[in-house]
């Protein structure tokens, strides 16, 4: 049914959409006409939040979830690596024992929804906007700020309990971005991944040829920063939300593939669209409920600018 | 006609399902406890039932007290129906309240107050701030106390909940 409806939107003005929107609520076909809007808005979501390309989003079934004897609330639980070490010895000496621990924590989860929105039929029909749009623009956007928010705080939490140790100040220039690596070697952690406001992020169109060469510089010339898309090797994760994440400043996490050094994005359902029609009353918004959490504190450095 | 330039909305949540004549309200919480150094979102210690009001500050959810209610410029309270001591509280710490128009059974009352004194009718307000039962409700002592709303006609269940009758725009 969405393949349908997505096939037919591009020859149909956005009148026509929003009247077969109403249309398929008039004859019932509520799901119809949420199906194809989910479709849609998935898409859209993967695109824009920003901790999604940091930690990705992975569904989580019902027999997953972790049960609690206190609560009815789901939670998973993740084991972590246990730490262990080896020891230089004699012929006749062993190595000591251990009984082994492996410390684990756990993602909670919470629902994330949009405002509900309500109109009347035939206001709706006034539109000559596409209705799609509007879901997208007011409801998806919205709770993938969310997401970035949450994920904005968690990240602040850590960087501010780490004392210093997680932070390296200096201007943008290889120098700090080396300091931050090195920062995170030291730790003994990987590098993975890059995030920085776009805002931020033009701020490499000044590097000199003689710092990145002719061809780089060349390209950022012809083409703008948008072609490039790592530095020094580092994957960068641009984002427009200057309004969550501090402009100045970026952060190195670590990766999460092949093996997980960072944390867990855990998805109980994700974002869908519901819709309802009472009498000539149409309601509809978007909820997901989701739960993530940063189980290696130490993988993440943080770069303050000036 | 500049309907659709104006601002004004009504911005009303849906009503709870089990107090439909409630005003929901979603607080953030004051200073709440921060991840925990394992990964693990660390509880909080606003459970339901503990009446709330807002830090004048910055409008995030604290221990309601009588302390700073005056008759000139009372004070809002809400109860808690939804604390943060639970998962999805713990994660990010931010409850959901409901204002008046609901009948609920709670054991965030004083119990250290003799159980004649929340007979059916009684008034309750709330306690004083920095001791022992603010955010707990508690018989009406003086007429310059809020008035959170009125022990219902089961008095105390005999699992030692208290019945509540809570109006909405019951303060005063």
């Amino acid at each position: 049914m969405g393949n349908e409806y997505q096939v037919e939107v591009p020859e149909a003005t956005a009148q026509f959409i929003n009247r077969s929107f109403v249309q398929k609520l008039d004859e019932g076909r509520v799901k119809e006409a949420a199906d194809a809007s989910t479709a849609f808005i998935r898409e859209k979501l993967r695109q824009e939040a920003a901790v999604r390309e940091i930690l990705a989003p992975e569904g989580i079934s019902e027999e997953e979830i972790d049960r609690d004897e206190n609560t009815d609330q789901p939670k998973k639980i993740i084991d972590k690596e246990p730490d262990s070490y080896a020891t230089y010895v004699q012929f006749q000496g062993t190595g000591p024992r251990t009984w082994f621990k492996g410390p684990r924590y756990a993602i909670y989860f919470g629902k994330i929804e949009s405002q509900r929105f309500t109109k009347n039929k035939w206001e709706l029909m006034s539109y000559t906007s596409d209705i799609r749009k509007i879901l997208s623009d007011n409801s998806v956007k919205d709770m993938a700020d969310e997401e970035d928010r949450y994920f904005n705080h968690l990240v602040a939490d850590i960087i501010t309990a780490a004392a210093g140790a997680q932070t390296t100040n200096g201007p943008f220039q290889s120098a700090t971005f080396k300091s931050a690596m090195q920062s995170m070697l030291s730790r003994r952690r990987p590098i993975g991944k890059m995030l920085m406001t776009k805002e931020r992020y033009f701020d490499a169109i000044d590097f000199p040829a003689t710092t990145v060469g002719d061809n780089v510089a060349q390209r950022h010339f012809d083409e703008g920063i948008e072609a490039t898309e790592k530095l020094w090797g580092l994957p960068v994760v641009t984002t427009i939300k200057s309004y969550i994440y501090d402009p100045n400043k970026a952060w190195i996490f670590s990766p999460q593939k092949p093996n997980n050094f960072l944390g867990n994005f855990y998805l109980l359902q994700d974002a869908t669209l519901f819709i309802k029609q009472e009498a000539d009353v149409i309601m509809f918004w978007s909820y997901e409920a989701l739960g993530m959490g940063i189980g290696n504190r130490q993988s993440m450095q943080e770069i303050v600018f000036p | 006609m500049t309907d659709l330039n104006s601002l004004f909305d009504i911005v009303t949540r849906d009503p709870h399902p089990n107090a439909l004549a409630g005003l929901m309200v979603i607080l953030d919480v004051k200073n709440p406890p921060a991840v925990g150094a394992g990964g693990t979102p660390t509880p909080g210690t606003i459970e339901r039932g503990h009446v709330l009001m807002m830090d004048p500050a910055d409008g995030r959810a604290i221990l309601g007290d009588s302390t700073g209610h005056i008759a000139t410029d009372p004070q809002f309270y809400v109860y808690c129906v939804d604390g943060d001591t639970d998962y999805d509280g713990a994660l990010m710490h931010r409850v959901t309240c409901i204002e008046g128009g609901m009948q609920l059974k709670t054991d965030k009352y004083d119990t250290t107050i003799a159980a004649v004194n929340y007979h059916p009718g009684a008034s309750l307000t709330v306690g004083t701030a920095g001791g022992s039962n603010d955010g707990l409700l508690i018989p009406l002592t003086g007429a310059t106390e809020p008035i959170l709303g009125w022990v219902g006609p089961d008095g105390i269940h005999s699992d030692g909940t208290l019945d509540v009758l809570v109006p909405q725009g019951r303060s005063r």
